[in-house]
């Protein structure tokens, strides 16, 4: 019960959670290499893996935590592909993975031989995380014109922020939709008030499709984005997009690149399902009530995702995601194919 | 878990007891604790350490009566009492709550205003703010001994469910504005649908508040009089005696109760019968009591321990179940278990280690870990204890409840409240051979339970049905599905305790008080004959003995009768000239209440 009631304490973005992770894991790596002398770089990545597992294992629903991890196994992976020397591999890549020869074998890297490279490379990852809203937030606002009306739904810091910048070169008009029963668009939309610019108004999820066919674009943001294109969201985003599909609104999803996780949507992916006494009041003991906090929205509905790396359209989310991680890391610990990426 | 605060002050202690003291589960209760009952795979009292442990608790005091080591070695070793800042400790109490509280003002453990509550208590109130309340309320009125907690049926999703399932409900008065309660009595409508209120209480009252439907929790926030209180009145035997002792002489000691009343999301509920047990446990997989949800509350492991599928079906990734078998909704299977083809399963608890067979259907029906269930069965809102067996083609519709360890037999059919015991440990054995043969199966090791006391039910009215439970006051055991109570002073008739000696478990270390009050008795009686003292005196010296061992009436009468009738035998036995003795019978009038 712990874990459920500390988000409702300190809410964290999701980059500063990614980089809770990284530094976790570096100071882990550090106190790995000084204490082990024989430390080979198979221990260090097997260390990082058995991380990424106990993050899954605390909370099934938090994919930036595995993600962040799989960033550093990347790293490792790469500086010790580096220090076997121009003679070994050939970086996989998608030409080379058809001819390269032999696997590569991490136990004859010593962890000391990538001790600085390392450290450098993180350093770097953290800051690319921390700086992941600001890049988020400019290529966010590119997208939104003069007099536009944009449609969101609930409460998303990088969609607020986006929206805020936007607001600073030009005037538009945002309808929001109060996302039930937390009700997190009334918290929007005193944020969007503040600015001068923008023309905030609130709207049920359920006018969301009666508004639809005057909607210039759809921004929303979500809590992971799967590799096909499918997303983990608020509750009543995939309503949301199904409407924008019938009326042919370009829906962009505006989430750092380290939401991008390797799993493939499904709708057994983990889901959260709250209380369902917020829901219902009266006195009915027949019904069965369900309160999940996500919805698992299947690919085919975005047009474009907005991340701190550009914009990208869906078919090419598997390119940002080699780029990313390394194709050993896309599932971790296959015994959880069932739970979560 | 927390470490304990450096000021005594901010000390939070909480007193959990283990032993309702009735004997609703009677012979499934005999090897198991109620506290120990696993609901939904996990001990029951671990869901009030978890609340209390939310709350902030530091300290947990847990009093039992009987199955001490079991409780203490669960404690021990539960994930929950690992989140107290001293792990929880045991003690024991021969009384209901009663003693239990002069256990702890003479043992002078509490040190501030602390939690009271029972160990099968279901909820997901937030103790910490209730607790907090309390202490702000006392600040601005020194005189509020305790905060009763309830909660209230007439609103909430599935509150009239949970009303109906209850033995008795209450209805109260208390002041709109500060929460003082004025008035609490159990809920009866006279033929015309109304209910009695006393004109004091609602005159006395600022601007009073009528609360109808409230269900008794046996939670309260108690301040730090609250023991010494207890001690003082020694008649004090439950936490109602308390509150009716207080609003009653409240000119002249000056102390209040308050009632806090929780409603609406906030979920609780006391397991004190098998329909609330199945109640519950239905809520707690409907995600009624969130966050404790069966997931986060099993294992060390608890996120990944289970895979949640849609419509609340819990499967634990050590179970195997098969591709073919339909688990339909609101199902949990524990680590272990194995279920086979073609099996329906709705709304069921499939314990660890337990295995259901092909083509069984189960549904509402509850699995502790060890049952086995054969193939080709269907059951039906039953509860089957650890490592019992239902052998193939049996069907066990309608609130069957089969023990420990029993085995019912190929093809069978059982209906309607049948209590199976295991053969050679049941009280009565009325049943012959052939009739248990043909009633539960050729294989089976198994009788039908018949409590002692339904026999004499049987006997005395079996004409009309409702003028059955008023005839017979003492009839305390009840088919274990049913929730219709009788008497209220039935709590604490010796069937548990003799239960506990046969079981085997550590009997308390205090004599038991009525072999001592019984030789009191003689030697009042002895001295009378001797001095040849008054009746007048005689009665005085009675009812002093009897307030000294806390005796209720009805016992006093019995042991009376019994004692009057017992001395002059004795006496006989002493002299060796065989007189006529003769001893007065002085008439009940004289003995005070």
């Amino acid at each position: 019960m712990q874990q459920q009631q500390q988000p409702a304490a300190k809410e964290l973005h999701s980059n500063q959670l990614a980089m809770q992770v990284v530094r976790r894991l570096s100071k882990r790596l550090q106190k790995r290499q000084q204490a082990e002398s024989g430390a080979t770089a198979a221990d260090l990545i097997q260390m990082v893996r058995h991380e990424a597992v106990a993050c899954a294992g605390r909370d099934p629903v938090d994919a930036v935590s595995q993600n962040a991890c799989r960033r550093v196994l990347k790293i490792l992976r790469e500086e010790a592909v580096h220090s076997l020397g121009a003679s070994a591999q050939l970086l996989s890549s998608l030409q080379n993975n058809l001819f390269s020869e032999r696997p590569i074998d991490y136990s004859q890297v010593k962890a000391d031989s990538l001790r600085d490279a390392v450290s450098a490379a993180i350093k770097e990852l953290s800051l690319e995380l921390e700086t992941s809203l600001d890049d988020l937030r400019s290529h966010g606002a590119a997208h939104i014109g003069e007099n536009e009306v944009v449609l969101t739904l609930g409460y998303s810091h990088s969609v607020a922020r986006v929206l805020q910048t936007a607001a600073a070169t030009r005037k538009f008009q945002a309808i929001v939709c109060d996302s039930g029963p937390n009700f997190s668009g009334s918290r929007m939309l005193q944020l969007l008030k503040t600015v001068p610019q923008i023309d905030a108004s609130l709207i049920t999820d359920a006018h969301a499709f009666a508004v639809m066919s005057r909607v210039h674009r759809c921004l929303l943001s979500a809590q992971t984005v799967f590799a096909d294109g499918g997303l983990r969201a608020e509750c009543g985003t995939h309503g949301l997009l199904l409407a924008a599909k019938r009326h042919s609104v370009p829906v962009l999803v505006c989430t750092p690149a380290h939401k991008l996780a390797p799993a493939y949507h499904s709708v057994e992916r983990a889901n959260v399902y709250l209380n369902p006494a917020c829901l219902l009041e009266e006195n009915l003991s027949f019904a069965e009530v369900h309160c999940p906090k996500y919805d698992l929205v299947p690919p085919g509905l975005v047009t474009l995702f907005v991340t701190n790396l550009g914009g990208l359209a869906p078919a090419h989310l598997h390119r940002c995601l080699a780029e990313q991680y390394h194709q050993d890391d896309y599932s971790i610990d296959a015994g959880e194919a069932d739970g979560d990426a | 878990s927390m470490s304990k605060p450096a000021d005594e002050k901010d000390l939070v202690q909480a007193v959990v007891l283990a032993d309702s003291f009735n004997s609703r589960f009677a012979p499934v209760a005999r090897s198991l604790p109620r506290a120990l009952f696993p609901l939904a795979g996990v001990p029951l009292i671990d869901y009030a350490l978890n609340c209390l442990a939310d709350a902030g608790v530091h300290e947990c005091i847990v009093y039992c009566r009987s199955h001490y080591k079991s409780l203490a070695s669960h404690l021990a070793s539960s994930p929950q009492s690992k989140r107290f800042a001293t792990p929880p400790v045991v003690r024991n109490a021969r009384q209901p709550l009663g003693d239990a509280i002069r256990d702890l003002d003479q043992s002078r453990l509490i040190k501030n205003d602390f939690i009271l509550a029972p160990a099968d208590l279901v909820t997901n109130a937030n103790l910490a703010e209730l607790l907090a309340e309390h202490k702000r309320r006392r600040v601005k009125d020194a005189n509020c001994l305790l905060t009763l907690v309830m909660r209230s049926t007439t609103g909430g999703f599935n509150a009239s469910a949970l009303m109906q399932a209850q033995e008795r409900s209450f209805i109260a008065v208390s002041n709109a504005d500060t929460g003082c309660l004025r008035m609490l009595s159990p809920a009866g409508m006279d033929k015309l649908g109304r209910i009695r209120l006393e004109r004091a209480a609602l005159l006395s009252c600022g601007r009073s508040r009528l609360w109808t439907g409230l269900i008794d929790l046996g939670l309260a926030v108690c301040s730090v009089h609250v023991p010494p209180r207890f001690t003082d009145e020694f008649d004090y035997r439950s936490l109602d005696d308390l509150v009716r002792g207080v609003l009653e002489h409240e000119e002249i000691l000056g102390h209040t109760v308050s009632l806090h009343v929780l409603g609406g999301q906030e979920y609780a509920c006391r397991v004190s019968n098998m329909n609330l047990y199945a109640l519950v446990t239905r809520h707690l997989l409907d995600n009624w009591v969130y966050p404790m949800t069966p997931a986060s509350m099993s294992g060390s492991r608890a996120a990944t321990e289970h895979q949640v599928r849609q419509r609340n079906v819990y499967v634990s990734r050590l179970a195997s179940v098969h591709r073919s078998a339909r688990l339909e909704k609101s199902v949990l299977i524990g680590p272990g278990a194995q279920v086979g083809s073609g099996c329906h399963l709705v709304n069921c608890v499939i314990g660890s280690n337990c295995r259901v067979g092909d083509r069984t259907r189960l549904s509402d029906c509850y699995l502790w870990p060890g049952a086995v269930v054969s193939s080709d069965c269907n059951i039906s809102r039953s509860l089957l204890c650890h490592n019992s067996t239902v052998l193939d083609d049996s069907q066990l519709t309608d609130r069957c409840v089969l023990t420990h360890g029993v085995r019912v037999g190929p093809s069978v059919v059982l209906t309607n409240c049948r209590l199976i015991v295991r053969s050679g440990r049941s009280e009565d054995s009325a049943s012959t051979d052939e009739e248990v043969k043909q009633q539960l199966g050729k294989d089976s090791n198994a009788a039908v339970y018949k409590s002692a006391y339904s026999d004499r039910r049987d006997e005395a009215g079996d004409s009309d049905a409702d003028s059955g439970p008023e005839n017979d006051e003492d009839s305390v055991e009840l088919e274990i599905w049913q929730t219709t109570l009788m008497a209220d002073n039935v709590e604490y008739l010796s069937s548990e305790s003799d239960s506990s000696s046969e079981a085997g478990n550590e009997v308390p270390p205090a004599e038991v008080g009525e072999d001592h009050f019984k030789r009191e008795l003689l030697d009042v009686l002895q001295r009378a004959e001797q001095d040849k003292h008054p009746v007048d005196t005689m009665v005085v010296e009675i009812n002093s003995i009897k307030h000294a061992f806390c005796v209720h009436i009805d016992r006093l009468k019995a042991i009376l009768a019994y004692t009057i009738l017992l001395y002059p035998l004795l006496k006989c036995e002493k002299d060796d000239e065989s007189e006529d003795c003769q001893v007065e019978i002085t008439p009940a009038e004289h003995f005070s209440q």
